[in-house]
């Protein structure tokens, strides 16, 4: 085998790339904690913090060109660099919505909410963070299979969703008075539904790293 | 003497001025040596244009020689001689010597390739008088007189093997993508081998010839028993006189080729060993001639070829 | 002058009647119906007993550039040479299978070489221009084909240097050994020499392995230029070259008995990006061996 600096530059890319993935895992899950303590502090820690997951970002990105351009990847390799790319660009989306949702934290007047559907955003959180979990080792295991099974878990996300997307309706309806914390509501659901949607978008590339064939999930609802 | 030694760049150090030293003293014996292997060809040289210069003068150039024990006189017939005997050997060597060289370079190891080789490396091997011999009885023999034409004939068999090694060796440096550029144009071998290949070997070429060409006319004996020798050979005597008596040109040609002719190193010979001074003296300043000549040609031809080697550059 | 004209086969692209974005692709599907130039079929070719490439198949298109690219030994110069039949001045050497150049198969026994090798034209690895002037260097095909009138051979001489991107840099000189000129400048005479026959099809063995960066550069334009007449076929060692240059690529590999065999064909695109074959894949990727 030769190509070791190649090799193992690829390597330390991915293990990065799992590195910003847990960052914007645990940037979401204190997002939705903070939401539900309405703990403004923690709120504003989360969205300084996406700071830092943008420039890890940026830093991988220009690791990707400087292979690019000095290595003169081919094939498989290529295809790991630009999918690489085009994972941390997913990534710091997700990272935004996770922020998006901790403003939202910062902006709402400190009334309490509803426990149910606090209930229901920690359970579409951790569905999303399982889902961006295992996308990211099917990404950086090349597991095809893993990477064809995983969008189907998003109908749950989009299932939560649209019944959170409900309720905040009826809720609206009932009490005019509420409209403007269950708009911001309305928009965390939204933010988190987005998050999974982009998982589906990770585990295209990885099929298209593992194949070389460029496929789209058909994303169920919520575009 | 180990890395780990505290003393090992010492024991280094030590090592390498003995290494230095008796580097110095193969520089000094390879120069010696050197110096010494140049000391007869400048001694001869030397020699030569001190012996010979004394004895030099127009007339040497230009008079037929005098009877003997007679002062004056020239080596005219010797000088157009060896002049006439090198162009009939080179015409008679360089055309069939070329060609064969081409064969042996294509077609190494075919039977006929291996044969031209086998039997140009024996070629070289026979002594020139052998080669003398066998032209008297093959054409002196038959013709049942010496001739130039006979010279000619042994003078080219003794360049042959010069002529083939060395343009097989010149046809082997020519890039063989040169050839395949040619051949991959539609051309066929032979306008390849014409038109590509013997210009780009020209220059190796030209000196292959004049080694052959500087070997013929410095031999003697192969001459004993062909050319023989003639001390009234006039060139343009001859030809005033064919003219004269209306003969066309191709019979006065005839008559020049068939009747015996002198060149230089035979003369050389034969003055040498006669007993009149003016004969010796003769023979040094013909020794200076055939050097001056053979050295000319060469540096003549060097200087060519530097000057096309420029032209090509540009 | 024995100069078959190049049939340009015309070409409709299939989207011409409708535009619209997907169609400005060009699929793998559409590329595929480009018309063939070179048909390798079953092409085999031995030294002595030694196959040295075996049973090849390989569709050339016409105006295109390919690459035959694999490691060294592999058989991509045999292949290469057996298109004008170079490999013929291998002594002992002979050809099984079939090579159509437009539909003619040039190793039938009553092919004439000389009308094979005006049709195809080569250029070699190291710049190889006769010790000749630039001049005769470029009319030195032509004559072969029987062009002596002067203002005939000027034009054609001309036109040559002009399609090889020399022109403007040796018409002050065309008088001068075409050995004085630098490295790619040689390189793009020998080009010119080959074009000025007028071939339908040029084989390019390295033509850049010998040169500078820049040099290599500027013949690897004045291909994408020369596809627009010609079909190329170009070996390289150099992959990334391969990359840039070609249209299709053909990856060869020694098989257990030292026989060169075709791996993968295909258009460069798929070949470096997403290969079939796992050979094709180590190769391209630099893990060969």
């Amino acid at each position: 085998m030769t190509r070791e600096i190649l090799e193992r530059r690829l390597h330390h890319l991915q293990d990065e790339v799992l590195n910003l993935g847990s960052m914007v895992e645990q940037s979401s899950v204190d997002a939705v904690k903070a939401l539900r303590r309405l703990d403004v502090a923690s709120a504003q820690k989360i969205e300084n913090r996406d700071g830092v997951i943008n420039r890890r970002r940026f830093a991988i990105e220009e690791d990707c060109l400087t292979l690019m351009a000095t290595q003169q990847p081919m094939a498989h390799d290529l295809r790991l660099l630009a999918a690489i790319l085009e994972v941390i660009t997913e990534l710091e989306r997700m990272g935004d919505y996770a922020k998006g949702i901790a403003h939202i934290t910062t902006l709402l007047e400190p009334s309490p909410l509803p426990p149910a559907l606090l209930d229901h955003f920690d359970t579409m959180a951790v569905q999303a963070n399982a889902m961006l979990h295992r996308a990211l080792s099917a990404f950086v295991a090349g597991d095809v299979k893993a990477a064809r099974t995983i969008p189907a878990e998003d109908d749950e996300v989009d299932r939560l969703f649209n019944l959170i997307y409900g309720e905040l309706v009826e809720r609206m309806i009932a009490d005019p008075q509420s409209v403007d914390q269950t708009t911001h509501l309305l928009w965390v659901s939204h933010n988190l539904e987005r998050f999974a949607d982009r998982v589906t978008n990770i585990c295209e590339r990885t099929i298209f790293l593992a194949t070389g064939e460029m496929t789209e999930f058909s994303a169920s609802g919520g575009d | 003497m180990t890395l780990e030694s505290p003393h090992g760049h010492i024991q280094a150090r030590r090592g390498y001025a003995r290494r230095k030293a008796s580097s110095t003293v193969m520089l000094i014996l390879t120069g010696l040596t050197t110096t010494l292997a140049l000391i007869p060809l400048f001694w001869i040289i030397g020699y030569v244009v001190y012996q010979g210069g004394k004895y030099i003068d127009w007339s040497f150039f230009t008079q037929l020689p005098r009877p003997p024990g007679v002062a004056g006189g020239g080596v005219l017939n010797a000088i157009e001689g060896t002049v006439l005997l090198v162009i009939l050997s080179s015409i008679f060597a360089i055309p069939p010597g070329v060609l064969a060289a081409f064969y042996a370079a294509y077609y190494p190891n075919t039977p006929l390739g291996i044969a031209v080789r086998f039997s140009t490396d024996v070629l070289s091997g026979v002594p020139s008088i052998i080669i003398g011999l066998f032209l008297y009885a093959v054409v002196v023999k038959v013709q049942g007189h010496f001739s130039a034409l006979a010279g000619g004939m042994a003078l080219a068999i003794l360049m042959l093997p010069v002529i083939i090694r060395t343009t097989e060796e010149m046809l082997k440096l020519v890039p063989p993508a040169l050839r395949e550029a040619s051949l991959a144009l539609g051309a066929p071998e032979w306008k390849t081998s014409l038109s590509v290949v013997l210009p780009a070997a020209a220059n190796g070429l030209i000196t292959g010839f004049l080694l052959g060409l500087a070997r013929a006319s410095g031999e003697t004996a192969p001459l004993l028993f062909t050319a023989l020798g003639n001390e009234y050979f006039d060139f343009a005597a001859q030809v005033r006189s064919g003219l004269a008596s209306g003969q066309n040109p191709f019979a006065i040609l005839a008559g020049i080729l068939g009747q015996p002719v002198d060149s230089l190193p035979l003369t050389l010979w034969k003055y040498a060993q006669q007993p009149y001074p003016e004969r010796t003296h003769q023979a040094w300043a013909a020794a200076l001639v055939l050097m001056a000549l053979v050295l000319s040609t060469n540096i003549a031809a060097r200087l060519w070829i530097v000057f096309r080697q420029r032209r090509m550059k540009g | 002058m024995n100069i078959t004209p190049t049939l340009s086969q015309p070409f409709v692209l299939p989207r011409a009647s409708a535009r619209s974005i997907e169609d400005a692709v060009e699929t793998e599907a559409e590329r595929a119906i480009r018309p063939v130039k070179l048909d390798i079929r079953n092409l085999s070719v031995f030294y002595g007993k030694f196959r040295a490439i075996a049973d090849i198949n390989i569709s050339i298109p016409a105006h295109q550039v390919t690459a035959i690219i694999g490691p060294s030994g592999c058989g991509k110069s045999t292949l290469l040479r057996a298109i004008n039949r170079m490999t013929d001045l291998t002594p002992g050497s002979h050809a099984e299978g079939e090579i159509l150049l437009d539909g003619e198969n040039i190793l039938a026994s009553g092919i004439d070489v000389v009308q094979i090798r005006q049709r195809v034209g080569m250029v070699f690895q190291r710049p190889n221009p006769f010790p000749k002037s630039i001049y005769d260097n470029v009319a030195y095909g032509p004559r072969l084909y029987g062009i002596h009138r002067r203002t005939e051979l000027d034009e054609i001489v001309e036109h040559s240097l002009q399609r090889s991107a020399l022109w403007d840099e040796v018409k002050e000189k065309l008088n001068q050994s075409g050995m004085a000129l630098s490295g790619g400048q040689q390189q793009r005479l020998c080009i010119a020499r080959a074009l000025a026959v007028e071939p339908a099809v040029i084989l390019m063995d390295e033509p850049a392995s010998a040169l500078d960066p820049i040099a290599t550069l500027k013949i690897e334009d004045l291909m994408q230029h020369l596809k627009e007449e010609y079909t190329i076929v170009i070996v390289t060692h150099n992959m990334q070259q391969a990359a840039r240059v070609s249209d299709y690529t053909a990856f060869l590999m020694i098989d257990d008995e030292r026989a060169g065999r075709l791996v993968e064909f295909g258009t460069t695109n798929r070949i470096f990006t997403r290969p079939e074959k796992k050979q094709t894949e180590d190769y391209v990727t630099g893990r060969f061996g």
